[in-house]
Protein backbone atom coordinates (compact mmCIF):
# COMPACT_ATOMS: atom_id res chain seq x y z
CA UNK A 1 0.00 0.00 0.00
CA UNK A 2 1.54 3.01 -0.71
CA UNK A 3 0.16 6.06 0.70
CA UNK A 4 0.20 9.72 -1.14
CA UNK A 5 -0.10 12.70 0.33
CA UNK A 6 -1.74 15.47 -1.93
CA UNK A 7 -2.25 19.41 -0.99
CA UNK A 8 -5.53 20.62 -0.48
CA UNK A 9 -7.25 23.06 -2.95
CA UNK A 10 -7.17 23.19 -6.84
CA UNK A 11 -3.49 22.26 -7.51
CA UNK A 12 -4.20 18.70 -5.36
CA UNK A 13 -7.61 18.35 -7.32
CA UNK A 14 -6.01 18.59 -10.24
CA UNK A 15 -3.02 15.80 -9.56
CA UNK A 16 -4.89 13.62 -8.39
CA UNK A 17 -6.76 13.65 -11.54
CA UNK A 18 -3.21 13.14 -13.42
CA UNK A 19 -3.19 10.35 -10.93
CA UNK A 20 -6.13 8.74 -11.68
CA UNK A 21 -5.24 8.84 -15.13
CA UNK A 22 -2.27 6.92 -14.77
CA UNK A 23 -4.33 3.98 -13.19
CA UNK A 24 -4.30 5.15 -9.53
CA UNK A 25 -8.23 6.05 -9.17
CA UNK A 26 -9.89 6.37 -5.68
CA UNK A 27 -13.26 7.84 -6.95
CA UNK A 28 -14.25 9.55 -3.42
CA UNK A 29 -11.25 11.14 -2.86
CA UNK A 30 -13.21 14.02 -4.73
CA UNK A 31 -16.60 13.33 -2.99
CA UNK A 32 -17.59 16.58 -0.64
CA UNK A 33 -17.36 14.66 2.60
CA UNK A 34 -14.97 15.94 5.70
CA UNK A 35 -12.68 12.87 5.40
CA UNK A 36 -9.07 13.20 5.01
CA UNK A 37 -8.07 9.57 3.70
CA UNK A 38 -9.78 7.38 1.26
CA UNK A 39 -7.96 4.31 0.63
CA UNK A 40 -8.37 2.02 -2.98
CA UNK A 41 -6.95 -1.74 -1.58
CA UNK A 42 -7.51 -2.68 -4.78
CA UNK A 43 -4.93 -0.39 -6.79
CA UNK A 44 -2.62 -0.21 -3.22
CA UNK A 45 -3.23 3.82 -2.60
CA UNK A 46 -4.19 5.48 0.22
CA UNK A 47 -4.74 9.24 -0.70
CA UNK A 48 -4.53 11.96 2.09
CA UNK A 49 -5.47 15.44 2.01
CA UNK A 50 -3.16 17.74 4.06
CA UNK A 51 -2.16 21.50 3.86
CA UNK A 52 0.28 21.99 0.83
CA UNK A 53 3.23 23.50 2.74
CA UNK A 54 2.69 20.43 4.36
CA UNK A 55 3.10 18.02 2.64
CA UNK A 56 6.86 17.91 2.76
CA UNK A 57 7.11 16.94 6.26
CA UNK A 58 4.33 13.70 6.17
CA UNK A 59 6.45 12.67 3.27
CA UNK A 60 10.41 13.18 5.27
CA UNK A 61 8.80 11.54 8.11
CA UNK A 62 7.71 8.76 6.69
CA UNK A 63 3.90 9.69 7.22
CA UNK A 64 3.97 9.14 3.56
CA UNK A 65 5.49 7.45 1.38
CA UNK A 66 5.06 10.23 -1.64
CA UNK A 67 3.63 13.04 -2.45
CA UNK A 68 3.28 16.25 -4.27
CA UNK A 69 4.91 19.36 -3.15
CA UNK A 70 5.20 22.95 -4.58
CA UNK A 71 9.32 23.38 -5.37
CA UNK A 72 9.27 26.40 -3.47
CA UNK A 73 8.15 24.65 -0.24
CA UNK A 74 11.37 21.70 -1.24
CA UNK A 75 13.53 24.42 -1.44
CA UNK A 76 12.62 26.72 1.65
CA UNK A 77 12.25 23.45 4.11
CA UNK A 78 15.18 22.02 2.19
CA UNK A 79 13.46 18.23 2.89
CA UNK A 80 15.63 15.03 2.91
CA UNK A 81 13.64 13.74 0.44
CA UNK A 82 13.84 12.36 -3.37
CA UNK A 83 12.59 14.78 -6.06
CA UNK A 84 11.79 12.09 -8.91
CA UNK A 85 9.37 13.91 -11.43
CA UNK A 86 8.30 17.72 -12.88
CA UNK A 87 4.67 17.61 -12.74
CA UNK A 88 4.77 20.47 -14.81
CA UNK A 89 1.94 21.47 -12.97
CA UNK A 90 1.21 24.63 -10.40
CA UNK A 91 3.70 26.83 -12.50
CA UNK A 92 4.83 30.03 -10.81
CA UNK A 93 7.77 31.99 -9.92
CA UNK A 94 9.92 33.04 -6.87
CA UNK A 95 10.66 36.95 -7.53
CA UNK A 96 11.64 39.87 -6.15
CA UNK A 97 9.31 42.83 -6.11
CA UNK A 98 8.77 46.29 -5.32
CA UNK A 99 6.53 49.39 -5.69
CA UNK A 100 7.25 51.32 -9.09
CA UNK A 101 9.23 54.12 -7.98
CA UNK A 102 11.44 52.02 -6.04
CA UNK A 103 15.47 52.78 -6.82
CA UNK A 104 17.75 50.15 -4.98
CA UNK A 105 20.40 52.41 -2.57
CA UNK A 106 23.27 49.93 -2.25
CA UNK A 107 24.33 51.69 0.41
CA UNK A 108 21.99 50.83 3.09
CA UNK A 109 21.24 47.87 4.45
CA UNK A 110 17.66 46.49 2.38
CA UNK A 111 14.31 45.43 3.93
CA UNK A 112 12.93 42.48 2.56
CA UNK A 113 9.66 41.04 3.65
CA UNK A 114 8.36 37.15 2.42
CA UNK A 115 7.21 34.14 3.80
CA UNK A 116 10.41 32.09 2.58
CA UNK A 117 13.14 33.59 5.15
CA UNK A 118 15.52 30.98 3.82
CA UNK A 119 15.07 31.12 -0.17
CA UNK A 120 15.20 35.10 0.05
CA UNK A 121 18.72 34.81 2.66
CA UNK A 122 19.97 32.22 0.22
CA UNK A 123 19.87 34.55 -2.84
CA UNK A 124 20.43 37.74 -1.73
CA UNK A 125 23.87 36.02 0.48
CA UNK A 126 24.38 35.14 -3.41
CA UNK A 127 24.58 38.51 -4.52
CA UNK A 128 26.41 39.40 -1.16
CA UNK A 129 23.93 41.71 -0.09
CA UNK A 130 23.12 42.88 3.68
CA UNK A 131 19.65 42.55 4.23
CA UNK A 132 17.18 42.79 7.03
CA UNK A 133 14.03 39.98 6.60
CA UNK A 134 10.85 40.87 8.36
CA UNK A 135 8.94 37.71 8.01
CA UNK A 136 4.97 37.67 7.22
CA UNK A 137 2.55 34.94 6.91
CA UNK A 138 0.23 36.16 4.69
CA UNK A 139 -0.62 39.72 2.41
CA UNK A 140 2.82 40.10 1.72
CA UNK A 141 1.97 42.71 -1.09
CA UNK A 142 0.92 45.45 1.64
CA UNK A 143 4.30 45.77 3.63
CA UNK A 144 6.16 48.01 0.89
CA UNK A 145 2.91 49.89 0.21
CA UNK A 146 3.02 50.82 4.23
CA UNK A 147 6.25 51.43 4.46
CA UNK A 148 7.38 47.94 6.49
CA UNK A 149 10.31 47.03 3.60
CA UNK A 150 11.52 47.70 0.71
CA UNK A 151 10.93 44.71 -1.07
CA UNK A 152 9.08 41.58 -1.04
CA UNK A 153 10.08 37.98 -1.79
CA UNK A 154 7.18 35.99 -2.94
CA UNK A 155 5.22 33.65 -5.31
CA UNK A 156 3.79 35.71 -8.77
CA UNK A 157 1.57 33.50 -10.26
CA UNK A 158 -0.37 36.14 -13.15
CA UNK A 159 1.13 39.30 -11.48
CA UNK A 160 -2.35 40.55 -11.10
CA UNK A 161 -2.37 41.11 -7.26
CA UNK A 162 1.43 42.69 -7.84
CA UNK A 163 0.03 45.23 -10.50
CA UNK A 164 -3.19 46.33 -8.56
CA UNK A 165 -1.07 47.14 -5.52
CA UNK A 166 1.55 48.72 -8.34
CA UNK A 167 4.44 46.63 -7.25
CA UNK A 168 6.51 44.85 -10.06
CA UNK A 169 8.97 41.98 -10.74
CA UNK A 170 12.60 43.28 -10.12
CA UNK A 171 14.38 39.59 -10.17
CA UNK A 172 13.09 36.40 -11.15
CA UNK A 173 14.52 33.70 -8.65
CA UNK A 174 13.55 30.54 -9.73
CA UNK A 175 10.57 28.85 -11.34
CA UNK A 176 8.11 26.75 -9.40
CA UNK A 177 6.15 23.68 -10.01
CA UNK A 178 4.57 21.07 -8.67
CA UNK A 179 6.93 17.91 -7.93
CA UNK A 180 6.42 14.20 -7.06
CA UNK A 181 8.60 13.53 -4.04
CA UNK A 182 9.19 10.37 -1.94
CA UNK A 183 10.63 9.39 1.21
CA UNK A 184 14.05 8.01 1.56
CA UNK A 185 13.07 4.96 3.25
CA UNK A 186 9.86 4.11 0.61
CA UNK A 187 12.21 4.28 -2.10
CA UNK A 188 14.47 1.56 -1.04
CA UNK A 189 11.55 -0.73 0.62
CA UNK A 190 8.57 0.01 -2.16
CA UNK A 191 10.65 0.97 -5.12
CA UNK A 192 9.01 -1.22 -7.47
CA UNK A 193 5.32 0.35 -6.23
CA UNK A 194 6.70 4.03 -6.65
CA UNK A 195 8.68 3.64 -9.63
CA UNK A 196 5.63 2.22 -11.76
CA UNK A 197 3.51 5.01 -10.61
CA UNK A 198 6.29 7.48 -11.36
CA UNK A 199 6.15 5.83 -14.82
CA UNK A 200 2.92 6.11 -15.24
CA UNK A 201 2.05 9.70 -14.15
CA UNK A 202 5.24 10.85 -16.16
CA UNK A 203 3.29 9.66 -19.15
CA UNK A 204 0.41 11.16 -18.88
CA UNK A 205 1.88 14.38 -18.25
CA UNK A 206 3.86 14.11 -21.11
CA UNK A 207 1.29 12.88 -23.60
CA UNK A 208 -0.83 16.68 -22.41
CA UNK A 209 2.38 18.69 -23.09
CA UNK B 1 22.52 -11.14 45.12
CA UNK B 2 22.01 -12.15 41.47
CA UNK B 3 20.14 -9.86 39.03
CA UNK B 4 18.58 -11.56 36.18
CA UNK B 5 18.82 -8.67 33.13
CA UNK B 6 16.04 -9.25 30.30
CA UNK B 7 16.94 -8.03 27.62
CA UNK B 8 13.59 -7.39 26.47
CA UNK B 9 13.19 -4.73 29.33
CA UNK B 10 16.00 -1.91 27.56
CA UNK B 11 14.88 0.14 25.20
CA UNK B 12 15.91 -0.31 21.39
CA UNK B 13 18.33 1.56 20.93
CA UNK B 14 20.05 0.49 24.34
CA UNK B 15 19.77 -3.05 23.42
CA UNK B 16 20.93 -1.81 19.91
CA UNK B 17 24.10 -0.52 21.54
CA UNK B 18 24.63 -3.69 23.87
CA UNK B 19 24.18 -5.83 20.69
CA UNK B 20 26.73 -3.70 18.45
CA UNK B 21 29.51 -3.53 21.02
CA UNK B 22 29.60 -7.22 20.64
CA UNK B 23 29.43 -7.68 17.15
CA UNK B 24 32.09 -5.00 16.97
CA UNK B 25 34.66 -6.87 19.40
CA UNK B 26 33.55 -9.99 18.13
CA UNK B 27 35.88 -8.41 14.76
CA UNK B 28 38.56 -7.71 17.19
CA UNK B 29 37.75 -3.76 17.43
CA UNK B 30 38.53 -2.45 21.02
CA UNK B 31 36.15 -0.45 22.84
CA UNK B 32 37.67 3.46 22.41
CA UNK B 33 36.48 6.41 24.88
CA UNK B 34 37.15 9.98 24.67
CA UNK B 35 35.89 13.17 26.35
CA UNK B 36 33.19 14.83 26.24
CA UNK B 37 34.74 17.62 24.98
CA UNK B 38 37.30 19.00 22.42
CA UNK B 39 39.35 22.16 21.64
CA UNK B 40 37.27 24.30 19.40
CA UNK B 41 39.95 24.50 16.37
CA UNK B 42 39.66 20.66 15.88
CA UNK B 43 36.40 21.20 14.58
CA UNK B 44 36.70 24.73 12.90
CA UNK B 45 40.14 24.08 10.79
CA UNK B 46 38.25 20.62 9.70
CA UNK B 47 34.41 22.42 9.02
CA UNK B 48 33.97 20.98 5.48
CA UNK B 49 33.97 17.39 7.66
CA UNK B 50 31.62 18.25 9.59
CA UNK B 51 28.47 19.74 7.21
CA UNK B 52 26.66 22.31 8.82
CA UNK B 53 25.21 21.00 12.26
CA UNK B 54 26.98 23.76 13.97
CA UNK B 55 29.42 23.70 16.99
CA UNK B 56 28.55 23.59 20.50
CA UNK B 57 31.14 26.07 22.14
CA UNK B 58 32.21 27.54 25.62
CA UNK B 59 35.18 28.84 27.08
CA UNK B 60 37.36 26.65 29.83
CA UNK B 61 38.73 27.90 32.90
CA UNK B 62 41.94 28.26 31.32
CA UNK B 63 40.46 30.76 28.39
CA UNK B 64 40.59 28.08 25.78
CA UNK B 65 37.39 27.78 23.50
CA UNK B 66 36.19 24.44 24.16
CA UNK B 67 33.30 22.22 22.19
CA UNK B 68 31.24 19.46 23.18
CA UNK B 69 32.20 17.10 20.25
CA UNK B 70 29.94 17.07 17.25
CA UNK B 71 31.52 13.98 15.59
CA UNK B 72 33.49 11.36 17.14
CA UNK B 73 35.60 10.50 13.95
CA UNK B 74 37.86 13.58 13.99
CA UNK B 75 38.84 12.90 17.96
CA UNK B 76 40.16 9.16 16.90
CA UNK B 77 41.74 10.47 13.61
CA UNK B 78 43.57 13.49 15.95
CA UNK B 79 44.76 10.57 19.07
CA UNK B 80 45.91 7.97 16.16
CA UNK B 81 48.81 10.32 14.94
CA UNK B 82 51.64 8.57 15.57
CA UNK B 83 50.31 5.55 15.92
CA UNK B 84 51.42 2.42 12.98
CA UNK B 85 49.70 -0.58 11.68
CA UNK B 86 46.10 -0.89 11.39
CA UNK B 87 43.95 0.58 14.46
CA UNK B 88 40.39 -0.83 14.80
CA UNK B 89 38.05 0.78 16.91
CA UNK B 90 34.07 0.97 18.28
CA UNK B 91 32.71 3.35 20.16
CA UNK B 92 29.27 4.45 21.63
CA UNK B 93 29.24 8.25 22.20
CA UNK B 94 27.13 11.14 22.58
CA UNK B 95 27.49 13.45 20.04
CA UNK B 96 26.31 17.58 20.18
CA UNK B 97 24.76 19.34 16.83
CA UNK B 98 21.87 20.31 14.84
CA UNK B 99 19.74 17.72 12.97
CA UNK B 100 19.50 18.13 9.53
CA UNK B 101 16.41 20.24 9.71
CA UNK B 102 17.92 22.56 11.75
CA UNK B 103 17.01 23.75 14.69
CA UNK B 104 18.42 23.69 18.66
CA UNK B 105 21.22 21.88 19.47
CA UNK B 106 20.82 18.17 20.15
CA UNK B 107 22.49 15.46 22.18
CA UNK B 108 22.56 12.24 19.95
CA UNK B 109 24.10 8.54 20.89
CA UNK B 110 26.20 7.08 18.01
CA UNK B 111 27.54 3.44 17.78
CA UNK B 112 30.20 2.99 14.82
CA UNK B 113 33.54 1.94 14.48
CA UNK B 114 36.90 3.64 12.80
CA UNK B 115 39.38 1.41 10.72
CA UNK B 116 42.84 3.67 10.03
CA UNK B 117 46.13 2.32 8.54
CA UNK B 118 46.62 -0.15 5.70
CA UNK B 119 42.96 -0.47 3.90
CA UNK B 120 42.67 -3.03 1.19
CA UNK B 121 39.79 -5.02 -0.18
CA UNK B 122 39.73 -7.32 2.30
CA UNK B 123 39.73 -4.17 5.45
CA UNK B 124 37.06 -2.70 3.29
CA UNK B 125 34.72 -6.07 2.87
CA UNK B 126 35.01 -6.06 6.51
CA UNK B 127 33.96 -2.57 7.44
CA UNK B 128 30.89 -2.98 5.06
CA UNK B 129 30.43 -6.99 6.42
CA UNK B 130 29.95 -4.67 9.76
CA UNK B 131 27.76 -2.17 8.64
CA UNK B 132 25.45 -5.07 6.99
CA UNK B 133 25.42 -6.65 10.58
CA UNK B 134 25.02 -3.68 12.29
CA UNK B 135 21.70 -2.96 9.89
CA UNK B 136 20.36 -6.91 10.40
CA UNK B 137 20.86 -6.49 14.52
CA UNK B 138 17.62 -3.66 14.42
CA UNK B 139 15.47 -7.42 13.25
CA UNK B 140 14.03 -5.12 10.61
CA UNK B 141 14.42 -5.03 6.80
CA UNK B 142 17.97 -3.54 5.96
CA UNK B 143 19.29 -2.05 3.01
CA UNK B 144 23.43 -0.73 2.08
CA UNK B 145 23.38 1.71 0.11
CA UNK B 146 27.21 1.90 -1.71
CA UNK B 147 28.46 4.90 -3.32
CA UNK B 148 31.55 6.05 -5.37
CA UNK B 149 33.06 9.30 -5.36
CA UNK B 150 35.41 8.43 -8.00
CA UNK B 151 32.43 7.20 -10.13
CA UNK B 152 30.78 10.81 -9.42
CA UNK B 153 33.59 12.27 -10.03
CA UNK B 154 34.37 10.35 -13.54
CA UNK B 155 30.76 11.33 -14.79
CA UNK B 156 30.59 15.25 -13.66
CA UNK B 157 34.33 16.17 -15.14
CA UNK B 158 36.84 18.34 -13.31
CA UNK B 159 35.62 22.01 -14.58
CA UNK B 160 32.41 22.34 -11.95
CA UNK B 161 33.01 24.17 -8.83
CA UNK B 162 31.92 26.82 -6.39
CA UNK B 163 27.92 27.52 -6.43
CA UNK B 164 26.90 25.55 -9.66
CA UNK B 165 28.83 22.71 -7.90
CA UNK B 166 26.78 22.87 -4.83
CA UNK B 167 23.71 23.55 -6.48
CA UNK B 168 24.37 19.92 -8.75
CA UNK B 169 25.13 17.97 -5.35
CA UNK B 170 21.52 19.13 -3.95
CA UNK B 171 20.29 18.05 -7.18
CA UNK B 172 21.93 14.52 -7.05
CA UNK B 173 20.99 13.81 -3.04
CA UNK B 174 17.25 14.57 -4.46
CA UNK B 175 17.46 12.59 -7.34
CA UNK B 176 16.34 15.47 -9.29
CA UNK B 177 17.52 14.26 -12.86
CA UNK B 178 15.32 17.29 -14.34
CA UNK B 179 17.12 19.72 -12.11
CA UNK B 180 20.54 18.20 -13.50
CA UNK B 181 19.58 18.69 -16.86
CA UNK B 182 17.90 22.13 -16.02
CA UNK B 183 21.51 23.08 -14.32
CA UNK B 184 23.35 21.81 -17.70
CA UNK B 185 21.17 23.95 -20.02
CA UNK B 186 21.16 27.65 -17.49
CA UNK B 187 24.92 27.26 -17.55
CA UNK B 188 25.83 25.71 -20.96
CA UNK B 189 27.65 23.14 -19.98
CA UNK B 190 27.99 19.79 -21.55
CA UNK B 191 24.14 18.42 -21.66
CA UNK B 192 25.23 14.49 -22.99
CA UNK B 193 27.68 14.45 -19.74
CA UNK B 194 24.71 15.73 -17.80
CA UNK B 195 22.24 13.31 -18.90
CA UNK B 196 24.44 10.60 -18.40
CA UNK B 197 24.59 11.56 -14.92
CA UNK B 198 20.76 12.27 -14.23
CA UNK B 199 20.51 8.30 -15.27
CA UNK B 200 23.42 7.07 -13.04
CA UNK B 201 21.51 9.20 -10.39
CA UNK B 202 18.22 7.67 -10.64
CA UNK B 203 19.64 4.06 -11.00
CA UNK B 204 18.73 1.97 -8.31
CA UNK B 205 18.20 -2.15 -7.61
CA UNK B 206 20.29 -5.03 -7.53
CA UNK B 207 23.50 -3.64 -7.06
CA UNK B 208 25.30 -6.05 -9.68
CA UNK B 209 22.79 -4.94 -12.37
CA UNK B 210 23.26 -0.97 -11.94
CA UNK B 211 27.41 -1.27 -12.28
CA UNK B 212 26.27 -3.21 -15.12
CA UNK B 213 24.14 -0.31 -16.51
CA UNK B 214 27.08 1.95 -15.13
CA UNK B 215 29.94 0.39 -17.08
CA UNK B 216 27.97 1.22 -20.66
CA UNK B 217 27.73 4.94 -20.19
CA UNK B 218 30.79 6.29 -21.93
CA UNK B 219 32.25 7.94 -19.30
CA UNK B 220 32.46 5.35 -17.18
CA UNK B 221 34.23 2.47 -19.45
CA UNK B 222 37.35 3.50 -17.91
CA UNK B 223 36.63 4.52 -14.51
CA UNK B 224 38.68 2.20 -11.51
CA UNK B 225 35.86 2.82 -8.97
CA UNK B 226 33.51 0.41 -10.75
CA UNK B 227 36.22 -1.73 -10.70
CA UNK B 228 36.49 -1.44 -6.83
CA UNK B 229 32.84 -1.50 -6.23
CA UNK B 230 32.36 -5.03 -8.59
CA UNK B 231 35.23 -6.28 -6.40
CA UNK B 232 33.68 -5.76 -3.07
CA UNK B 233 30.04 -6.19 -3.85
CA UNK B 234 31.14 -10.25 -5.20
CA UNK B 235 32.46 -10.36 -1.86
CA UNK B 236 29.30 -9.26 0.18
CA UNK B 237 26.73 -11.09 -2.39
CA UNK B 238 28.78 -14.30 -1.87
CA UNK B 239 28.61 -13.87 1.78
CA UNK B 240 24.82 -14.21 1.52
CA UNK B 241 23.90 -10.48 1.34
CA UNK B 242 23.26 -10.30 -2.26
CA UNK B 243 19.40 -9.03 -0.96
CA UNK B 244 20.44 -6.27 1.04
CA UNK B 245 22.86 -4.53 -0.37
CA UNK B 246 22.53 -1.66 -3.40
CA UNK B 247 24.62 1.03 -5.60
CA UNK B 248 23.15 4.44 -4.98
CA UNK B 249 25.33 7.67 -6.01
CA UNK B 250 22.44 9.63 -4.76
CA UNK B 251 24.54 8.64 -1.58
CA UNK B 252 27.01 11.48 -1.37
CA UNK B 253 28.07 13.70 0.94
CA UNK B 254 31.37 15.92 1.13
CA UNK B 255 33.40 15.42 -1.89
CA UNK B 256 36.51 17.34 -0.10
CA UNK B 257 36.59 14.11 2.80
CA UNK B 258 35.38 11.14 0.42
CA UNK B 259 36.86 10.60 -2.45
CA UNK B 260 35.82 6.74 -2.84
CA UNK B 261 33.77 4.65 -1.27
CA UNK B 262 30.75 6.49 0.81
CA UNK B 263 27.81 4.24 2.33
CA UNK B 264 24.50 5.00 4.19
CA UNK B 265 21.96 2.16 5.86
CA UNK B 266 18.34 2.04 6.04
CA UNK B 267 15.88 0.04 7.79
CA UNK B 268 12.04 -0.27 6.62
CA UNK B 269 10.82 0.74 10.38
CA UNK B 270 12.42 4.06 10.45
CA UNK B 271 12.02 6.33 7.43
CA UNK B 272 15.65 8.64 6.97
CA UNK B 273 19.01 6.85 7.13
CA UNK B 274 20.51 5.14 10.58
CA UNK B 275 23.51 4.01 9.58
CA UNK B 276 26.58 6.72 7.42
CA UNK B 277 29.70 5.69 6.61
CA UNK B 278 32.43 6.39 3.83
CA UNK B 279 36.03 6.34 2.66
CA UNK B 280 38.06 9.67 4.48
CA UNK B 281 41.78 8.99 3.28
CA UNK B 282 42.22 12.98 3.03
CA UNK B 283 41.04 14.00 6.76
CA UNK B 284 43.72 11.33 8.14
CA UNK B 285 46.49 12.81 5.82
CA UNK B 286 45.34 16.22 6.45
CA UNK B 287 45.64 15.13 10.44
CA UNK B 288 49.58 14.11 9.63
CA UNK B 289 49.19 10.52 8.85
CA UNK B 290 49.81 9.08 5.55
CA UNK B 291 47.02 6.46 5.12
CA UNK B 292 43.36 4.93 4.44
CA UNK B 293 40.78 5.38 6.87
CA UNK B 294 37.72 3.85 6.48
CA UNK B 295 34.54 4.00 8.96
CA UNK B 296 30.86 4.47 9.61
CA UNK B 297 28.61 5.55 12.80
CA UNK B 298 24.87 4.22 13.49
CA UNK B 299 22.61 6.91 14.81
CA UNK B 300 20.77 5.20 18.25
CA UNK B 301 18.99 8.08 18.82
CA UNK B 302 16.90 7.21 15.69
CA UNK B 303 15.90 4.04 17.00
CA UNK B 304 14.48 4.21 20.32
CA UNK B 305 10.87 3.87 19.16
CA UNK B 306 11.80 0.81 16.96
CA UNK B 307 10.18 -1.22 19.65
CA UNK B 308 7.69 -0.27 22.08
CA UNK B 309 8.70 -1.93 25.42
CA UNK B 310 5.82 -2.33 27.44
CA UNK B 311 6.00 -1.58 30.96
CA UNK B 312 3.80 -2.35 33.46
CA UNK B 313 3.78 -5.78 32.32
CA UNK B 314 5.46 -6.90 35.23
CA UNK B 315 5.39 -4.14 38.07
CA UNK B 316 3.60 -4.25 41.15
CA UNK B 317 3.30 -1.50 43.92
CA UNK B 318 4.13 -2.23 47.62
CA UNK B 319 1.78 0.43 49.97
CA UNK B 320 3.49 0.66 53.35
CA UNK B 321 1.69 1.67 56.39
CA UNK B 322 3.51 4.35 58.01
CA UNK B 323 3.99 2.16 61.34
CA UNK B 324 6.19 -0.41 59.68
CA UNK B 325 9.47 -0.31 60.34
CA UNK B 326 12.27 -0.14 56.86
CA UNK B 327 13.54 -3.10 57.10
CA UNK B 328 10.45 -5.02 57.33
CA UNK B 329 8.69 -2.99 53.78
CA UNK B 330 12.90 -4.17 52.50
CA UNK B 331 12.09 -7.41 52.75
CA UNK B 332 8.00 -7.56 52.27
CA UNK B 333 9.24 -6.22 48.38
CA UNK B 334 12.06 -8.59 47.89
CA UNK B 335 9.58 -11.51 48.40
CA UNK B 336 7.49 -9.87 45.86
CA UNK B 337 10.48 -9.42 43.50
CA UNK B 338 11.51 -12.82 43.67
CA UNK B 339 7.67 -13.93 41.84
CA UNK B 340 9.04 -11.82 38.99
CA UNK B 341 7.94 -8.26 39.49
CA UNK B 342 9.55 -5.12 39.87
CA UNK B 343 8.13 -3.42 42.70
CA UNK B 344 7.98 0.22 43.80
CA UNK B 345 7.17 0.82 47.15
CA UNK B 346 5.21 3.80 48.45
CA UNK B 347 2.96 5.35 51.58
CA UNK B 348 0.66 7.03 49.24
CA UNK B 349 -2.79 5.27 49.36
CA UNK B 350 -4.39 6.47 46.53
CA UNK B 351 -1.33 5.83 43.96
CA UNK B 352 -2.30 2.40 42.73
CA UNK B 353 -3.25 3.14 38.76
CA UNK B 354 -1.13 1.31 36.26
CA UNK B 355 0.21 -1.49 38.45
CA UNK B 356 -0.25 -4.43 37.43
CA UNK B 357 -0.77 -6.02 41.34
CA UNK B 358 -0.63 -3.77 44.42
CA UNK B 359 0.35 -5.23 47.82
CA UNK B 360 -0.09 -3.80 51.22
CA UNK B 361 2.01 -4.11 54.30
CA UNK B 362 0.32 -3.69 57.61
CA UNK B 363 0.72 -5.14 61.04
CA UNK B 364 -1.06 -8.38 59.64
CA UNK B 365 1.27 -8.90 57.23
CA UNK B 366 1.66 -8.41 53.16
CA UNK B 367 -2.20 -9.08 51.53
CA UNK B 368 -3.07 -8.29 48.06
CA UNK B 369 -5.32 -6.20 46.37
CA UNK B 370 -7.87 -8.76 44.65
CA UNK B 371 -9.31 -5.59 42.60
CA UNK B 372 -6.03 -4.08 41.56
Amino acid sequence: MLNIALPKGRLGEKVYKIFEEAGYECPSVLSNSRKLIFENEKKGVRYFWVKPSDVAIYVERGAADIGVAGKDIIEEYSPEVYELLDLNMGKCRMAVAAPKTFKDDPNRTLRAATKFKNIASKYYASQSRDIDIIELNGSIEIAPILGLSDVIVDIVETGTTLKENDLEVITEIMRISARLISNQTSYRFKNSEITALKDAVAKVIASKE
Amino acid sequence: MNITIDLKSFRADERMALSLRAIYESYGYRPYKMSKFEEYELYSSNIDFLGDGGVLTFTDVNGKLMALKPDVTLSIVKNSKGSVGTQKVHYRENVYRRNARGGSFKEMLQSGIECIGNIGTVETVEVLLLALKSLSATECSYRLDISHIGVLSSLIGDDIAGEIKDELFTCIKRKNAGGIIEIATVNDLDIKRFEALAYAVSLNGNALDVIASLKEIPYLSACEGLNELTEIITALNSLGYKENIGIDLSVVNDMNYYRSLIFRGYIDCVPEGILFGGRYDDLVKKMGRNCGALGFAVALDRLQDLAKVNYGDDNALLVYDENMSPSEIMNAADGIRKNGYSVEITSDKEKSSGFRKVFYITQNGVTEDENA
